[in-house]
């Protein structure tokens, strides 16, 4: 048990924030400031958008983490995310218990799909493009599952009228029913999920994935369980997926076969892309910008936004391979060498 | 060699690609401590034996011993993970973190799993020369850099066995110097193989030598007797 | 008998359609290191293909019109291929993350442009021959076995091809070893061009085949593309042999599965099949075969 603690010491270990960092954690302050005060400002509609939104950019850090940090891309991240809403509606409206539980089976259920799936492929080897299309058809049967499986799931309708999230702390009740409740309530956990994930991230644990992940031979050898760190990245950035999932099933009071679609997958992975995979602020940022955009678009015309989807995907990969994140890093590291080149 | 001094012992070991066998009935041992220079024409077989060696690549036959245990079969980080840690041909580095990142990572390996904390990255920094490029990206790195970030980077497990993979490859006349001054410094503290092609290298390492010639060992012993080995000349000229 | 007879021939018409769709993602895959995300729409290419020519009621007869378009939809497919060739995965050689990325967005906008161009409502298409017809004492639709006829005589050509013809040779040189096979003077470029459109037009051709049997709608090509990949993974990367014998495998497992469960569940157990194998094989069931990737490294 020591020996644990020793080792998440060590794996966690705070260094100093850097130069980049900084500006990383200007940015983020500055967005959740405007975040905080959006409420004074915004229709009911657009607050439940937003909310929406924000539930939806845990998924991409959930995503940004596991394709960012650790480098393994999955074409089918929404599975977890469909999981996980479909845990909570299952649990609250077939199984009649609490939203608390809802949360805990969504996770559960996310979980044990990635670990055991995960098992399978990573330690037989199976790696890169191979991986990320397996995720793809984990995700396209799982779709088809959910719309014949009516008895369990509802079929094409989904389920409907899960209950809003309620519980007492400290003496005081809160709930999710009210739209100001519902909006705080998901900026605070995505608030506290990014910080534990940047905080996570950012020490020796972080530099491990990195390894792992650009130059798994070369990780191997230095006596790294490879197969084991993206097994656990994998089976956190589900469990990550699936809150988000949770979350949003109550909230939005509905599920549907949609949430573990193609193009949930499709959109999460344009966020981290533009975003700038490995920032874990930036595909946050793109989410709730693109999500914006993508509602103001469908309102014009619902085929078009799958259009543009697909016409952005290939924009991102042809033009921007690192993100709009990158073209911030671009600003310290430019600093840089004019300093160096005077010096 | 008494058992106990046998660090390191491969016994009958073969590896067949397809129908060639790169390497075929190949045993030897290395004691503790102990130099060894492998060398052997192209395509003699020598990166396999390394491969073989560091439980990168499963023989099809023979025994691997570390230490009277065997090993055959386990996987590669368990093999680094037990102090026999290679560093590979080429310069095989971690292009976006510096050098001082990618050292750090390197101790975290088998620290984490051995729980005895890593050697001081600075201290490993001042052997390998690369003090003054501690905050350059891998990416950023010469060849020759690269080189000495990856022996560097193999110092930070703390082996116990060191294979080290032509690491002089691509280097200046000073670097490999350098890189054979090191080599000496290390024998005292861990065994180490080198595979080489470099023979000025060799001579001035002056060790006990190997030579390798189609998957097979054909040489064994001192570098004079060795290159003066009739078999050996055969073997390097192409009449073998 | 006849129970057992009819099971039989189900499940060779299912084989019959996902070996002609796997052929070309195996061995491109291959070739190329390349999964090309936008491969299950050449499929509904094909059927779209169908279904326009069977529209031009005056200028020919829904009948002939079938064998028109039988005809016609390898070299539509194979076109589109070209276009995708050219337009995507040449530019992103040696990217294969990417590549796969940018064949999602391309599957995407190819769906949606169909949708747009033709509705979202089925198209009609209609089979060139009907009735049944007496197979070992059994009594069995007559287009399922045209499919499984002309579906065995290609693939068997392809086969042929692969096996016996000087392309055929080059082909499994460059999915051996790229590298070698460019030394030795083989055009690996043109043949990879070659390669994407044969396995295009292969997969149009399995999208005439199925189309009277399924619901031509745009998101016809994605059904088949997930089962086609798990014929790839199991079959073996870039083994033309493997890809048949894998079809055999999931086209089996799925016909006799979906007897008692339904079809969804039948195919998620027949991904839970694959991953397992995967597991248990990772080069595929046709040891020796497979080139080697680095996508598969040493767990």
């Amino acid at each position: 048990m020591s020996r644990l603690f020793t080792a998440c010491r060590l794996l966690f270990a705070q260094p100093r924030l850097g130069g980049r960092e900084k500006l990383g954690v200007l940015v983020a302050l500055v967005t959740l400031a405007l975040l905080i005060v959006t409420p004074f400002a915004a229709s009911e509609y657009r607050l439940a958008q937003l909310r929406d939104a924000l539930l939806l950019a845990l998924l991409a850090i959930s995503l940004d983490y596991l394709w960012g940090r650790a480098h393994t891309l999955v074409l089918g991240h929404a599975l977890f995310f469909g999981l996980g809403a479909y845990g909570m509606a299952i649990a609250t409206m077939k199984l009649g218990l609490s939203t608390g539980a809802g949360i805990v089976l969504g996770i559960a259920l996310a979980s044990a799909l990635a670990t055991i799936s995960g098992y399978f492929l990573l330690f037989a080897g199976v790696r890169l493009h191979f991986f990320a299309v397996m995720t793809m058809a984990m995700s396209l049967i799982a779709n088809q599952v959910a719309v014949s499986w009516s008895s369990v799931t509802g079929g094409d309708v989904g389920i409907l009228g899960i209950p809003p999230i309620e519980f007492t702390l400290l003496g005081l009740r809160y709930s999710t029913a009210g739209d100001l409740e519902s909006y705080y309530g998901a900026l605070a956990v995505a608030t506290m999920v990014l910080a534990v994930m940047w905080a996570a991230c950012r020490g020796p644990y972080g530099k491990i994935l990195e390894a792992v992940g650009t130059n798994e031979n070369r990780a191997r050898s230095l006596g790294f369980n490879t197969s084991l760190h993206l097994l656990l990245a994998f089976a956190l950035a589900a469990a990550l997926a699936a809150l988000a999932g949770a979350l949003f099933a109550s909230a939005s009071g509905v599920v549907a076969p949609d949430l573990l679609g193609v193009i949930v997958s499709t959109e999460v992975l344009i966020w981290v892309a533009i975003g700038g995979r490995g920032s874990l602020i930036g595909p946050v940022i793109a989410t709730l910008i693109v999500t914006q955009a993508s509602h103001s678009i469908s309102s014009f015309s619902t085929s078009l936004w799958p259009l543009i989807l697909g016409a952005l995907f290939l924009l991102v990969v042809f033009a921007l391979p690192d993100g709009l994140a990158s073209l911030l890093r671009k600003v310290p590291e430019f600093l840089a060498r004019r300093r160096g080149s005077a010096s | 060699m008494s058992a106990r001094a046998r660090l390191f012992e491969i016994d009958g070991a073969a590896k067949r690609f397809g129908g060639i066998a790169a390497i075929d009935g190949v045993s030897f041992s290395v004691a503790e401590n102990e130099l060894v220079c492998v060398i052997g024409p192209n395509g003699a077989g020598k990166s396999t034996l390394l491969n073989v060696m560091s439980g990168t690549l499963p023989p099809d036959a023979g025994t691997l011993r570390f230490r009277g245990e065997s090993i055959l079969g386990q996987p590669p980080h368990a093999f680094a993970r037990r102090g026999i840690v290679r560093k590979f041909q080429g310069a095989n580095v971690f292009p976006w973190m510096t050098v001082r990142e990618s050292l750090e990572v390197a101790g975290l390996g088998v620290a984490l799993a051995s729980g005895r904390p890593p050697p001081a990255v600075d201290t490993v920094l001042a052997t390998i020369k690369l003090g003054h490029q501690a905050n350059r990206m891998g990416s950023m790195c010469s060849h020759g850099q690269r080189q000495w970030l990856e022996v560097g980077m193999t110092l930070m497990s703390r082996p116990r066995l060191l294979l080290l993979d032509e690491p002089t490859a691509g280097m200046t006349a000073i670097g490999t110097a350098e890189m054979a001054e090191l080599v000496l410094a290390l024998a005292g503290e861990m065994a180490v193989v080198v595979i080489e092609h470099d023979m000025s290298f060799v001579r001035r390492l002056a060790c006990r030598t190997v030579v390798m010639h189609q998957g097979r060992l054909i040489a064994d012993g001192s570098f004079e007797t060795v290159s003066q080995d009739p078999r050996v000349r055969d073997a390097y000229l192409g009449r073998a | 008998m006849s129970g057992t007879v009819v099971v039989l021939l189900n499940a060779l018409t299912l084989i019959s359609i996902l070996a002609l769709v796997a052929i070309g993602l195996a061995v491109i895959f291959g070739m190329m290191d390349v999964m090309n995300l936008a491969h299950g729409e050449f499929v509904t290419i094909g059927a779209y293909t169908l279904a326009f020519v069977q529209t031009l009621r005056e200028a020919v007869a829904p009948g002939a019109g079938y064998w028109l378009a039988l005809v016609l939809a390898p070299f539509v497919g194979a076109a589109f291929g070209l276009l995708i060739e050219w337009l995507v995965i040449r530019r992103l050689y040696h990217r294969p993350l990417d590549t796969i990325l940018a064949t999602f967005g391309v599957s995407l906008i190819l769906q949606k442009a169909i949708e747009l161009t033709f509705g979202a409502l089925p198209q009609i298409v209609v089979a060139p021959v009907d009735g049944m017809v007496g197979v070992l004492g059994a009594e069995y639709p007559a287009y399922r076995i045209l499919i499984i006829v002309v579906a065995a005589a290609v693939i068997g050509g392809t086969l042929a091809v692969f096996r016996y013809t000087r392309f055929g040779v080059d082909l499994r040189a460059v999915i051996q070893n790229r590298a070698v096979a460019e030394a030795l003077g083989i055009d690996s470029k043109r043949l990879t061009r070659i390669a994407f459109a044969g396995g295009a037009g292969l997969a149009s051709l399995a999208g005439v085949l199925v189309a009277p049997l399924a619901s031509v709608e745009a998101h016809l090509g994605v059904f088949y593309m997930g089962k086609a990949f798990f014929v790839v993974i199991i079959g073996g990367i870039g083994s033309v042999i493997g890809s048949v014998a894998g079809s055999a495998l999931v086209g089996s497992a799925e016909t006799l599965l979906s007897y008692r469960l339904d079809p969804s569940l039948a195919s998620a157990l027949v991904l839970a099949l694959a991953i397992v194998l995967v597991r248990l094989r990772p080069r595929g069931l046709i040891p020796g075969y497979s080139s080697a990737h680095e996508l598969l490294g040493k767990a």
